[in-house]
């Protein structure tokens, strides 16, 4: 049975697409079968993180518009064995994407016995990011350690519980968390939520920490996601998160902070700003 | 995928709603009187009355000819729609003039909106319903409305999000977002919760911003309701 993941955040530039890459290779590594799809039609991103931008021939707006077929659409990772990607055009508008053809291209991934198909979702709440949570089995919530980024995953959150198949047939979206681009010495000083805030306000459960970390826009630049290199922080993190996602039991990382509230910050320790 | 809205089959659906009504309490059965002041009364606030569906209730003025005030009301451009607590004697010839009748009990609209056409006496609602239970978080952008009753969350209420009751509002988890109990003009609304984090709270139209909303309550299981024209907030529980 294959499952449908997307990697959603309402804010924009949170790390989805790095997110989705790394959770993709990761699984891919593991040896499932799967397929990354981007949603986010007009900017064209996924391919130039995963490294193969030259090889763009069609995309899924072709797929959708039956312009190009799936086998034609599809590229396969050249590092990984079982990684594939779906690019997003970069000439259309996210409202090429309908229900109906993003269905089709989703049953044909299930019929080609995928394991995994991860949907990394345009930033908004707009048709693109519905489209992407539309069919989702499961979501990766990316969320960053702010205000306004809390606050966009908690609508977002509230979308997953309205607007997806799963809501018509009576289920649910199973939700995890992810934390990324996330500074503990920063949450020390008071600059940053610290992870127990995030957990309170948003309240589904941690799938994992991303620290903040170089090594992610390094290996964005050279089109090698950052788990291939494990000796990066970022790269130890998001291998924790896949076995996580696959049912492993591991300990967080990454969080080393003093436990404090965030409310009792604001409201009763006006001196803990002075940092 | 196939809602009943989209289905072709069907020529149509039903909803339920709560739209507010203005209720007219008569007080006399003499046409005349009643033309005077509604001669006053409707040139105060033309546009709030313009076809304004009115729902009549004739506790006070059992023996009124109910076609003349019909036609009455629909020369000063109303729009009656029903009779609320229907004397038996006036049941057909309501009917016949296309009036709805609103029984205790009946159904939704039996609980609208007291209108400022003339002061009633204690409002006649007494159907009490069942209300509406939210087990889920309410989450940012979303509104739950319980129409009629109270509402009771049993998960938190995120910044961003609204809920709204005609009765009470219970959050038994963190309030963090904005509470309207009591929303159309029912003062002894009240809101409840475990944790008072709110942005807004508001009962009856009487209401507190996020800053008026007393520091020493914050985080606190609370009661809000309204005293002497006021929103205060209590802190619940053995004092
Ligand atoms: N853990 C991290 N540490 C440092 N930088 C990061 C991290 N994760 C992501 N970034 C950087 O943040 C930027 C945005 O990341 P990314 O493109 O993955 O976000 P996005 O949510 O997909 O954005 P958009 O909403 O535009 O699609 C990139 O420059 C990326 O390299
Ligand atoms: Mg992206």
């Amino acid at each position: 049975m294959s499952k449908v993941i997307v990697v959603t955040s309402g804010k924009g530039g949170v790390g989805k697409t790095t997110t989705s890459a790394n959770v993709a290779t990761g699984l891919a590594l593991l040896g499932y079968r799967t397929v990354a799809i981007d949603f986010d039609v007009g900017l064209r991103n996924l391919d130039l993180v995963m490294g193969c931008e030259r090889r763009v021939v069609y995309d899924f707006v072709n797929v959708i518009k039956k312009e190009a077929s799936l086998r034609q659409a599809v590229i396969r990772d050249k590092r990984v064995e079982n990684l594939f990607i779906l690019p997003a055009s970069q000439t259309r508008d996210k409202d090429a994407l309908d229900v109906e053809g993003v269905g089709r291209v989703i049953e044909d991934f299930r019929a080609a016995q995928f394991d995994y198909i991860i949907c990394d979702s345009p930033a908004g709440i707009e048709r693109g990011a519905l489209m992407a949570m539309y069919f989702a089995d499961e979501a990766i919530v990316v969320t960053n350690p702010e205000v306004s980024s809390v606050r966009d995953s908690d609508r977002v959150l509230g979308l997953l519980d309205a607007k997806t198949r799963k809501v018509e047939t009576g289920e649910r979206v199973k939700t995890h968390l992810l934390l990324t681009r996330y500074a503990p010495g920063r949450v020390a000083k008071g600059e940053m939520l610290g992870y127990a805030d995030v957990l309170e306000l948003l309240g589904i459960p941690l799938l994992g920490v991303i620290p903040e970390s170089k090594a992610v826009l390094q290996a964005s630049n050279l089109g090698t996601p950052v788990i291939l290199d494990p000796t990066a922080d970022a790269a130890q993190a998001y291998l924790d998160v896949v076995a996580r996602f696959v049912g492993e039991e591991r300990p967080q990382r990454f969080l080393d902070v003093p436990k404090r509230g965030f409310f009792s910050r604001l409201f009763g320790e006006p001196t803990a700003y002075a940092g | 995928m196939a809602s009943p809205e989209r289905d072709p089959q069907k020529a149509f659906t039903l909803k339920g709603t709560s739209t507010p009504l203005t209720v007219l309490c008569l007080r006399s059965s003499d046409l005349e009187r009643i033309e005077r002041q509604l001669a006053t009364t409707v040139g105060q606030t033309p546009s709030f009355f313009q076809h304004a569906p009115l729902v009549l209730d004739l506790e006070g003025a059992a023996g009124v000819e109910l076609q003349g005030l019909v036609a009455l009301l629909r020369r000063h451009k109303l729009a009656p729609v029903a009779l609320r607590n229907p004397p038996k004697a006036l049941r057909e010839q309501a009917i016949s003039l296309g009036l709805a009748l609103l029984l205790p009990g009946n159904g939704r609209a039996g609980k609208p909106r007291e209108a400022k056409v003339e002061t009633p006496s204690p409002p006649v609602v007494t159907s009490a319903t069942f209300g509406v239970t939210v087990t889920q978080p309410v989450r940012s952008g979303q509104v739950v409305y319980a129409p009629q009753g109270d509402l009771v969350v049993l998960a938190p209420v995120s910044s961003g999000a609204e809920v709204v009751a005609d009765g009470n509002v219970h959050v038994y988890a963190p309030l963090r977002g904005r509470a309207l109990a009591g929303v159309h003009d029912r003062t002894e609304a009240r809101i409840f919760c475990s944790s008072l984090e709110a942005e807004f709270l508001s009962i009856a139209g009487h209401y507190l911003m996020a800053d008026e909303i007393p520091e020493a309550m914050r985080g606190k299981a609370v009661l809000v309701c309204v005293e002497e024209d006021r929103l205060v907030v209590r802190r619940l529980g053995p004092l």
